[in-house]
């Protein structure tokens, strides 16, 4: 990934999910093997449209709750992480796996 | 057991932009941020948002689905008695619902203590106070006996 795509996938991924290193490797690391992969992404890109449109539907409330810039925020990052999953920059994956 | 939806693009990150990440500083950001969503995520538009795009309406506002949850229930082949971990649980999604419906135990695991009393609450709003404990805690240091649970779910959370 380029250093420009890759401060974009920062920006735009969950800031709350971090690992210094893959996830296939930290479930070997905790002692889980035959960990299996399921690619998501597909599903990730329809949830997060149906989060932009359920946000403006529910825009009253929620601007009420939080303030017109928030919301604002808030949308547009939404909205730049669908363009972030359709330019590959973000996936989605389940990981099942045994100990 | 462990099933883990994995959110984001990680694997391709290099790992000293991921260690500054994972500072000190930036997961007290992060509790700090999620405490003030946690404060109105519980507002009936929050809630509307919440069950148009996930099904569900348990203060979550990720990426893990009601068919998703529930898929997941199936692939731990969770069962009454059983003990589940949901680390990260924030207000109890997904692991409460999946205590509700496969009639096993669980424990939410988060570091933001409003998550954490959300998530009591809503077990009594469920029913399944008895079998459901909410403990504030970090995953990197889980207040949990070796081979004391049968599954864990991990989902769309800091690690």
């Amino acid at each position: 990934m380029a250093p420009d795509e890759r401060r974009k996938a920062n920006k735009l991924g969950p800031t709350a999910v971090a690992v210094p290193t893959s996830y296939p490797s930290l479930l070997v690391t905790a002692g889980f093997d035959d960990a299996v992969a399921t690619d998501v992404t597909a599903e990730y890109r329809a949830t997060q449209q149906r989060w932009i449109d359920a946000t403006e539907r529910q825009r009253p409330g929620i601007v009420a709750a939080i303030g017109e810039p928030e919301y604002a925020d808030r949308v547009l990052r939404r909205r730049g992480t669908l363009d972030a999953i359709d330019a590959g920059l973000l996936a989605r994956f389940l990981y099942t796996a045994r100990r | 057991m462990l099933a883990v939806w994995r959110v984001g693009g990680s694997e391709q990150r290099d790992s000293g932009r991921m260690a500054e990440l994972i500072s000190e500083d930036l997961i007290q950001d992060d509790i700090a941020r999620f405490s003030a969503r946690y404060e109105v995520s519980g507002s009936d538009a929050f809630l509307a948002a919440e069950m148009d795009a996930l099904g569900s309406d348990y203060q979550a506002n990720g990426y893990t689905t009601m068919a998703q949850a529930m898929a997941l229930g199936r692939v731990l082949d969770l069962e009454p008695g059983q003990r589940l971990v949901d680390v990260g649980a924030g207000c109890g999604w997904p692991g409460l619902h999946l205590a509700k419906t496969f009639g096993c135990h669980v424990i939410s695991v988060d570091v933001v203590d409003e998550g954490t009393a959300a998530s009591r609450d809503r077990a009594i709003i469920d029913g399944i106070a008895g079998r459901s404990w909410s403990i504030q805690a970090s995953a990197t240091l889980l207040p949990l006996r070796p081979r004391s649970v049968d599954a864990v779910v991990h989902s769309d959370v800091m690690c």
